[in-house]
């Protein structure tokens, strides 16, 4: 198997002169990643721009801007402020988060452990019967209905349960969990210690990278997560953020303004266009805020992901 | 394992099970034959007279099922005709093959019985949904059986070998031992009493996954049936492949099915070799520093949740957005909405696909470089390979498991576009290019709630998804000797 092999890149010191070739090339790549670097930030900024321009002038013209137009404001960010959606949407994405985490978490953990033990009769058929749920899955229809008739429609565990288990990540742990030697283990049975001893305190511990990683993945699934709940939830005020912001964004819901008396009738369109930019930036800086801590767990999580369970 | 390659001895009376087999299957094939006999001994009416069994396999039968075929027969046929090729060839595994028969036999008079009973309503309760309800578990029950029996015999087969080889390792020895290796249900028991915490941790698990993972597969029965609240999963009047037909026969078939090909096709024709240019430029930058700053840069649009992507992207493409003013720059006067046109909504979602997942998907071809051993790089040098030598002779030879292995994980995911992204991307202008499999089977299921035939069209996308996995598979198995499983 492909497994991928983590080593520290040991480039040869010696530097040798180089060819003409060697240095249009080298002055070609810098070129190329800095525009690729301004590709994927523009956007960004753009938008971060575009949130603090003055509206009125924003909705008159446009185009490539490096500035916020006019006068500097925050107008936008006090009307998103006042849309109660917000805030329950934050909320909610939060419940969804922590308690959903803390289900996916405990299952894929407690799953994990018991699946990677040797010499367990049934664990190569459960496997078997897990891994092949990654390559046929009933569908929409019936995976709705299924939630249907076990009443859970419009509920916060609706929500949450039907997707406790991600098989992707279950498998990854498993083959973490299965790297730990196995005298570790036998020493905690002689000292008297049963399984659930063993997994919370020998196992989590050990494999805290891991967990730490796939912790992550599942958090952020959570963050984006919007396609279930609309499915499934019928009452707004459980709708996560994601669904929120793609009433405000994408069905252009302008609920927010009209709630707010400030803003005139002649004014919605431009107020309109701030408000999204602004939303944008409200729902994007929390996870762009911790990217850059979280970074290297994302890439190890790629990489332990990579090698086959 | 080579212990599971050494031909067995047959046992004893393999042989009489064997003939048992044939004689099953052929009695299966006569009642098939002589059908229209049986009824008429059975039940004595004119209709069941009138027809053959060949009426029977073109489902050329009175009743709901009139004029196709019964998926029952099929999956029968299927079945009965793979129980005999193994029972004929490979006697060997005889307890598949007498379960397939037996699955034939039963899907036989399954099937018999539906027809009568439906053509003549002579059964008290909703007949044919009845007799189709109970063919269909039969079948399940039957198929899951044959899957432990498969397996069973292997572990069985396993237990043998070890056992003749510790008689004859003993045999050898010259020792006399009275120790006597357990059979497997022995050891299944033994198994139990050691393991059970570690069965009890997995269980909850296990219930998830035959609630929300095998509950929705059982559901897939409403796409042979008219589901109605009221009638449920199994109560529902039964209509055969009707939902199927109604989709081939449709326009959407063809639409649906192109679009989703040309955008997959798109997508790894400019998704798929991308990162691994990226990644092979990232290795060649010298100043690290430099590089860890490209790096975070270009994984950062991975983050941005899909609705916030979407909002930003129905933004720029708007006629008076950002990419309508770079059109401008570039001397276009009056530029569309590039999201109100279906010309270029492949455009733009593959586009908007690319700056996403550039540089989060370069990230494995980075590790996988970072794992070529480093003395080829000096070797290659030393023979006097240039910089563009060394990449063609070393590192993409080095890549070639890590590129082969996406790459069939690509190709089996053809047909598998996702609908979220599309959800939140088109609208009425755009279906002609956009509308994909899995945006029209929640466009017909979720909006209009038309369930049944929503699942049919589900249901033909993901066997035709499985079946593509497993080729991919087969294919990477073949040609780079890494597979999936």
């Amino acid at each position: 198997m492909n497994t991928v092999v983590r080593k520290k890149k040991h480039r040869p010191k010696s530097r040798k002169l180089m060819t003409r070739g060697e240095k249009a090339f080298e002055i070609f790549n810098y070129v190329f990643m800095a525009i690729l670097c301004v590709i994927c930030l523009y956007p960004l900024w753009y938008v971060l721009v575009c949130s603090v321009s003055d509206p009125i002038e924003l909705y008159a013209q446009r185009g490539i801007m490096a500035w916020p137009l006019g006068t500097w404001s925050v107008r936008g960010y006090r009307l998103v402020m006042e849309n109660p959606n917000i805030p329950i949407g934050f909320r909610n994405t939060l419940i969804y988060m922590v308690i959903g985490t803390l289900v996916n978490m405990f299952l894929t953990t407690t799953a994990a452990y018991g699946l990677s033990r040797k010499n367990c009769y049934w664990n190569g058929f459960i496997m078997k019967f897990i891994a092949f749920t990654m390559y046929f899955q009933g569908g929409l229809i019936p995976f709705y209905l299924q939630v249907k008739s076990f009443n859970l429609l419009d509920t916060y565990s609706g929500i949450i349960l039907p997707v406790a288990v991600n098989t992707w990540n279950l498998v990854v742990m498993r083959t973490s969990f299965a790297a730990i030697p196995d005298s570790l283990e036998e020493s905690a049975r002689l000292d008297g210690a049963n399984d659930w001893t063993i997994l919370w305190r020998i196992f989590f511990p050990l494999a805290q990278a891991t967990v730490a990683v796939i912790s992550l993945f599942y958090a952020v699934t959570w963050w984006n997560n919007w396609f279930n709940p609309s499915i499934f939830l019928s009452s707004k005020s459980k709708y996560p953020l994601q669904l929120v912001l793609r009433e405000i964004l994408l069905k252009n819901d302008t609920s927010a303004m009209t709630q707010v008396g400030s803003v005139g009738q002649s004014q919605q369109e431009q107020f309109r266009m701030l408000v999204k930019y602004c939303t944008i930036i409200v729902a994007t800086v929390p996870i762009l805020v911790v990217y850059p801590f979280l970074q290297r767990y994302f890439v190890k999580g790629v990489m332990i992901g990579s090698i086959k369970g | 394992m080579t212990a599971a390659k050494t031909t067995r001895s047959s046992p004893a009376g393999s042989d009489w099970k064997r003939i048992a087999i044939i004689v099953l299957c052929a009695m299966t094939l006569l009642t098939l034959i002589f059908l229209p006999q049986l009824n008429a001994v059975n039940r004595k009416t004119d209709e069941a007279l009138t027809l053959s069994g060949l009426d029977f396999l073109r489902g050329n039968t009175p009743g709901k099922s009139e004029g196709s075929m019964h998926p029952m027969i099929i999956g029968a046929i299927i079945f009965g005709l793979m129980g005999l090729l193994v029972a004929l060839f490979r006697p060997d595994k005889f307890l598949y093959s007498i379960v397939s028969a037996i699955f034939l036999i039963v899907s036989v008079f399954m099937f018999r019985f539906d027809v009568t009973y439906q053509a003549k309503g002579e059964f008290g309760l909703d007949a044919n949904s009845l007799a189709f309800t109970v063919g269909w578990m039969i079948a399940m029950g039957l198929s899951v059986v044959n899957l432990i029996v498969v397996i069973w015999r292997k572990r069985q087969r396993t237990m043998v070998l070890r056992r003749e080889n510790l008689a004859a390792t003993y045999a050898r020895a010259d020792i006399k031992s009275t120790y006597r290796v357990p059979t497997t249900w022995e050891i299944i028991k033994k198994d139990f009493a050691k393991h059970w915490p570690i069965y009890l941790l997995i269980l909850p698990t296990i219930i998830f996954y035959v609630i929300w993972c095998y509950g929705p597969m059982y559901g897939i029965l409403i796409s042979f049936n008219n589901y109605k609240a009221k009638g449920g999963i199994t109560g529902s009047e039964w209509v055969g492949l009707q939902w199927f037909r109604d989709f081939f026969r449709s326009a959407y078939a063809y639409r649906t099915i192109r679009n989703t090909l040309l955008i997959s096709f798109w997508n790894l024709v400019v998704g798929f070799p991308a990162p691994i240019i990226l990644a092979l430029l990232l290795n060649e930058m010298r100043s690290i520093k430099y590089k860890r700053v490209v790096q975070t840069i270009t994984y950062m649009p991975y983050f941005i949740s899909l609705v916030v992507m979407c909002g930003i992207l129905t933004d720029f493409c708007s006629t008076t957005g950002l990419f309508a003013e770079i059109q401008k720059l570039f001397g276009v006067q009056s530029p569309v909405n590039l999201l109100g046109d279906a010309k270029y909504f492949r455009t733009v979602y593959v586009g908007s696909e690319l700056w996403q997942r550039l540089g989060w998907d370069s990230i494995i071809f980075l590790s996988a470089l970072a794992g070529i051993d480093q003395e080829q790089y000096e070797a290659a040098t030393i023979d006097g390979a240039g910089k563009f030598k060394q990449v063609l002779h070393v590192t993409l030879p080095g890549l070639l498991p890590t590129i082969s292995i996406l790459l069939i994980l690509r190709i089996g995911s053809l047909m598998g576009v996702g609908y979220e992204k599309i959800i939140l991307l088109y609208n009425g202008l755009t279906y002609e290019t956009a509308d994909v499999v899995s945006t029209y089977v929640y466009r017909k299921g979720i909006v209009d709630a038309n369930f049944s035939f929503s699942t049919a069209v589900n249901l033909f996308n993901s066997v035709i998804n499985f079946m593509l996995v497993i080729f991919a598979n087969r294919m990477s198995a073949v040609l780079t000797e890494n597979s999936l499983w």
